[in-house]
């Protein structure tokens, strides 16, 4: 006779699979004696109710939205990805009488399996902000001014057919998001590329994720991690860089300390930052290193790895090609700076000669990282007996030199052999919800298009047809990056920016040049948002937005989950979803046939259209009802399944060779790449002795214009503050609180100190987050950028720190 | 020494021992205050001293005030058999924005508190914190260690901007079938297996705090209330 409490038990405790019932998941946890037993007695009675009453479930034990937790009365659940970070957490949102009340974790998504972090669970509050953007407006004698929403939609779209008639289509530009949903951004693309035609279409994403984009298009040939969050599950090494994962992808960061809990004698967590944090305090071992110098870190460890024998020599010699591109590259600080790379074939023996400078103790005099941690850390990745997991995000992609860093990251990995295979995973940590989903798949940058560049006629030619536009609307050259766009502004290249889900006049760096450019004569700007911010200030007409739940979309997160949510509320006073928007000014711009679909059907009629540009077993994309039904299901989607670790055949079925196959490179291979150290584009000096480094906390999202609404999370984190360290405070005499006054080369910002707080910069370096639109630390900054992905370096400037 | 004598010395040496430790314990709790170790509760419910104008957010510089005062919420008003304070339901529902939410953090939380051995400190079994003169209440969930992923200070009683959330009801508690039923549960049990930490114990809300914790079969008495919508059931419909 079956043991069904047994089978039970050891069923979901051993089963990496994403529908496991809660109570399943919290045995999975190591819980005490009377814990297990009470939850085998319950376990007990459910088996047995379950086949006495078939059909029963009970709250927090089951598996849909229906058997939600938390039984409040009066209130229903729906699932929905959460509005916030790139981990995508599956959320049940808490509905009654057409609001939202209130958030659980979705136990059936396993990417969180029923947890959230503060912000996920006060999400639903952002929505509800007392001055929420409710009506249209228009700029007139300065001020913004009520209009109703056909007006303002019409004055959008004749300002655009007037500018357009007047100075060509490359002076009408859009300026997204990774915050868009998959439609919105859709929709942007085709009427902008397909319709008018022209390439002036970026998103903010490239501020934040380009360079991770170039790492894999330069090392794989295609975009996005090639394993998924299930490699935590297998790891027992995780090397995190330059990232604070407990404050920015604190979900993920739960599940490494879960991981670390079951194993506590072979697991490590290794923080490699510029600065201490509450995840160098959680991890095992925090190495600090000088900023930039990650560049020399991971070629002193690629130098021990060659010099201890921890080449996995069959892996490379089969899998592994090898390049190098030009060097002293520059930082993108001039207008019409342009770069293009020149890679060339490079040897085996290149390649040693190549690393012979970083050894250890050189890279430990550049980075003050002690030469044994370098050794130590090298041996990590080169130990057999360890499957490593590396994570990065802001601090390798904001870098002057972020492709090549992310090139490195991926050297380590190839020079040993770990990689695609369950556990051994260099992953990428995107940053937002959708940036993947939205602007890397959907391709909404001035050079993408859904599938391929716009430079490639093979690549046009399929846009044409699906999109049903002439091939030579498409333009075959691309026109300007983020960064080069607000320049064009600047200049008047660019007359007319439509700014929609993101908040520029906080976050382009260097600020100063890009919210004068914006307010010049004869600059017209359109912005969709859902609250006043900084960016509306600027605006000629904003646009009221629906926001997350208020309309049905799709997003798609660091793991290539993409993830449907329904319309779960209606949006306030005449707020529309982006799409729409896109879509209304579109058709009053003469290009509705591009988009001739109800507002019932119209988000089912992109995804069904956007699919057929990801066709084929390396990119096909669920179907509709899939995406629905399920929390989420990861791209490759094939046979009904998501694929899980690409270029293993195993795992892989668009591999035709195994069993590895990288097959986004034309020999079947993936690139090392020969980088060298280079350092930034300002290092500290005498007038300006201190690193300045940005970033964010675990409390507010962005620039805040949602999460600061929020009482819980503002209360918690009211301002912007300057992180100094100890030392350097009692030398210039600053105690915590007091104000002080950092000046670079572009501007000056009062705020208050913070010593002894939750982040301890090195000696040296000062720490602002950008948050706070009161506070904008971005005056400071500089625009220098990588030039293979021209995102721009918002940790490297110098400044310095006086008492206020 | 031979055979039956030392062991008699033994004994005497043993007796003499625990003597000491009895009498030397007796003479320090008589120190310490006698019988009455129970310290008073003033009528005081904000935690942190502010200055005005001085930043006060992130927990400052690393420094250990004598007293930080009594948790907010606490409510002298509401006694225990042990005639120490406990907390009310009231106060528990104000520091979740809806039921179900993770709670802020109604104390200080100095530099040092920043893993989550350091909170598990107090949290994981509870027990009067003299710092914060109160009971802390335990965790359900102590395997969850990135404590304040979920759960927040109140640095500032500030609001950037006024908002329109309209808070759910909580779930009716005690709602027993008849006159002596036990109640059934309310709530849902992820991240809330150990029914103690919110039931039993000093720290637990006065109106939720059972009157039998040695009972630690809870749920062979104290079941889900709600599974499927629909209070009763009859022949022939549905399932």
């Amino acid at each position: 006779m079956s043991d069904p409490v047994n089978d039970l038990v050891s069923e979901t405790e051993h089963r990496p699979t994403p529908t496991g019932s809660a109570l399943g998941r919290s045995l999975d946890r190591p819980v005490d004696r009377r814990q297990v037993l009470k939850g085998m007695a319950l376990q007990a009675a459910l088996v047995a109710a379950s086949q006495l009453f078939p059909g029963s479930r009970f709250p927090g034990l089951g598996t849909t939205a229906a058997d939600a937790q938390e039984s409040l009365p009066g209130v229903s659940w729906q699932k929905a990805p959460c509005r916030f970070c790139g981990t995508g957490c599956g959320l049940l949102i808490g509905v009654r009488d057409g609001r939202a009340v209130a958030v659980q974790g979705d136990p059936a998504s396993p990417v969180n399996r029923g947890l959230a972090c503060v912000k996920g669970y006060h999400s639903v509050q952002a929505l509800y902000g007392e001055d929420r953007l409710k009506k249209a407006m228009v700029r007139k004698n300065g001020k913004l001014v009520e209009v109703p929403i056909g007006e303002a939609l019409d004055l959008v779209a004749e300002t655009m057919k007037k500018t357009i008639a007047e100075h060509g289509k490359d002076a009408v530009s859009i300026y997204g998001s990774g915050q868009w949903t998959i439609p919105d951004g859709y929709v942007a693309n085709k009427w902008f590329k397909g319709g008018i035609g022209t390439n002036n279409v970026e998103a903010n994403a490239r501020v934040c994720m380009a360079s991770a984009v170039t790492g894999f298009m330069t090392s794989f040939g295609l975009d996005e991690p090639m394993g998924c969050y299930e490699d935590m599950d297998h790891a027992d090494t995780f090397v995190l860089w330059g990232n604070n994962m407990a404050e920015m992808h604190p979900v993920l960061f739960s599940r490494l300390l879960e991981r670390k809990q079951k194993n506590p004698k072979k697991v490590r967590i290794i923080d490699v930052a510029t600065r201490t944090t509450r995840t160098s305090l959680a991890s095992d071992r925090s190495m600090l290193f000088v900023p930039q110098t990650d560049l020399a870190l991971l070629n002193a460890i690629c130098h021990e790895i060659i010099k201890n024998g921890w080449v996995h020599e069959s892996f490379v010699e089969n899998y592994v090609s090898i390049s190098r591109g030009k060097t002293n590259i520059g930082y993108g600080l001039e207008d019409h700076f342009s770069f293009k790379d020149d890679p060339k074939p490079a040897t085996w023996e290149e390649l040693v000669e190549f690393l012979k400078d970083y050894t250890p103790e050189k890279v430990a005099e550049l980075s003050g990282v002690p030469a044994a941690e370098i050794r130590y850390l090298a041996s990590l990745y080169g130990d057999p007996e360890r499957k490593v997991m590396s994570f990065w995000c802001m601090g390798f992609n904001q870098h002057s030199r972020g492709t090549w860093v992310n090139n490195l990251i991926y050297n380590v990995h190839l020079l040993v052999g770990k990689i695609s295979t369950p556990g051994n995973s260099p992953f990428s940590l995107t940053g937002q919800p959708s940036a993947c989903g939205t602007v890397r798949e959907v391709g909404t940058l001035t050079h993408k298009l859904p599938h391929g560049v716009v430079t490639n006629e093979k690549d046009r030619k399929m846009a044409a047809e699906i999109w049903g536009v002439p091939v030579e609307n498409i333009p075959a050259k691309p026109t300007y990056h983020t960064v080069e766009m607000f320049r064009a502004l600047d200049r008047g290249d660019i007359k007319f920016m439509w700014v929609q889900v993101t908040n520029p006049m906080v976050t382009m760096p260097n600020l100063n040049r890009y919210r004068e450019g914006a307010e010049k004569e004869g600059r017209f700007m359109v912005v969709s948002d859902v609250y006043p911010t900084p960016t509306t200030d600027v605006a000629d007409v904003v646009l009221p937005s629906a926001m997350w739940i208020e309309q049905e979309g799709m997003f798609g997160n660091s793991e290539r989950r993409t993830q449907h949510f329904d319309q779960i509320l209606e949006p306030p006073g005449e707020a529309m979803s982006d799409t729409w928007q896109l879509i209304e000014v579109a058709r009053r711009t003469g290009h509705g046939d591009l988009f001739p679909w109800s507002e019932e059907e119209h988000i089912e009629k992109i995804w069904e259209e956007y699919r057929r540009f990801h066709a084929g077993a390396k990119h096909n994309m669920a179907p509709y009802e899939v995406l629905r039904r399920e929390p989420g299901v990861m791209w490759p989607y094939v046979d009904g399944e998501s694929t899980r670790w690409r270029y293993n055949a195993q795992y892989d079925p668009a591999c035709t060779q195994g069993p590895f196959d990288f097959y986004g490179k034309p020999d079947h291979k993936a690139v090392f790449w020969l980088r060298p150290y280079e350092p930034p584009a300002e290092v500290p000096d005498e007038e300006y002795p201190f690193w300045l480094n940005t970033g964010r906390v675990l409390e507010h999202w962005h620039t805040g214009s949602m999460t600061r609404r929020v009482p819980t999370l503002h209360r918690a984190m009211p301002h912007a503050y300057a992180e100094l360290n100890p030392e350097d405070a009692s030398r210039l005499g600053v105690r915590h609180g007091q104000r002080v006054r950092l000046v670079s080369r572009r501007g000056s910002l009062e705020l208050p100190a913070s010593v002894g707080g939750r982040g301890n910069p090195t000696p040296g370096q000062v720490f602002v987050p950008f948050f706070d639109e009161a506070l904008l630390v971005n005056v400071l900054t500089l625009d220098s950028f990588c030039p293979i992905s021209k995102e721009p370096d918002y940790k490297k400037c110098a400044v310095r720190v006086e008492k206020a | 020494m031979k055979g039956r004598r030392r062991y008699v010395v033994i004994a005497l040496l043993v007796a003499l021992m625990a003597a000491a430790v009895f009498v030397g314990g007796e003479i320090l709790r008589q120190a310490a205050g006698g019988d009455a170790v129970t310290p008073e509760v003033t009528a005081e419910s904000e935690v942190l001293a502010r200055q005005e104008g001085q930043f006060s957010g992130l927990g400052g510089p690393p420094r250990r005030p004598e007293r930080l005062g009594p948790v907010a919420g606490a409510d002298p008003a509401v006694a225990t058999a042990a005639g120490a304070t406990g907390r009310s339901l009231e106060a528990f529902d104000e520091r979740r924005a809806f039921p179900g939410a993770p709670p802020s953090i109604p104390h200080e939380v100095e530099a040092e508190m920043i893993t989550g051995e350091a909170c598990l400190g107090c949290h994981r079994y509870g027990g009067w914190t003299p710092k914060f003169e109160a009971f802390a209440p335990v965790t359900p969930h102590p395997q969850l260690v990135s404590c304040q992923q979920c759960h927040v200070a109140r640095v500032e009683e500030t609001v950037f901007r006024p908002n329109r959330f309209v808070r759910p009801d909580r779930p009716p508690i005690k709602q027993a079938a008849l006159p002596g039923s036990p109640p059934p549960m309310p709530h849902g049990l992820r991240m809330r297996e150990n029914c103690a930490a919110c039931h039993a114990g000093p720290a637990a809300p006065s109106e939720l705090r059972t009157d039998h914790p040695e009972r630690v079969g809870c749920m062979q008495c104290h079941v889900p209330r709600e599974t499927e919508p629909g209070e009763t059931w009859a022949r022939g419909q549905g399932r």
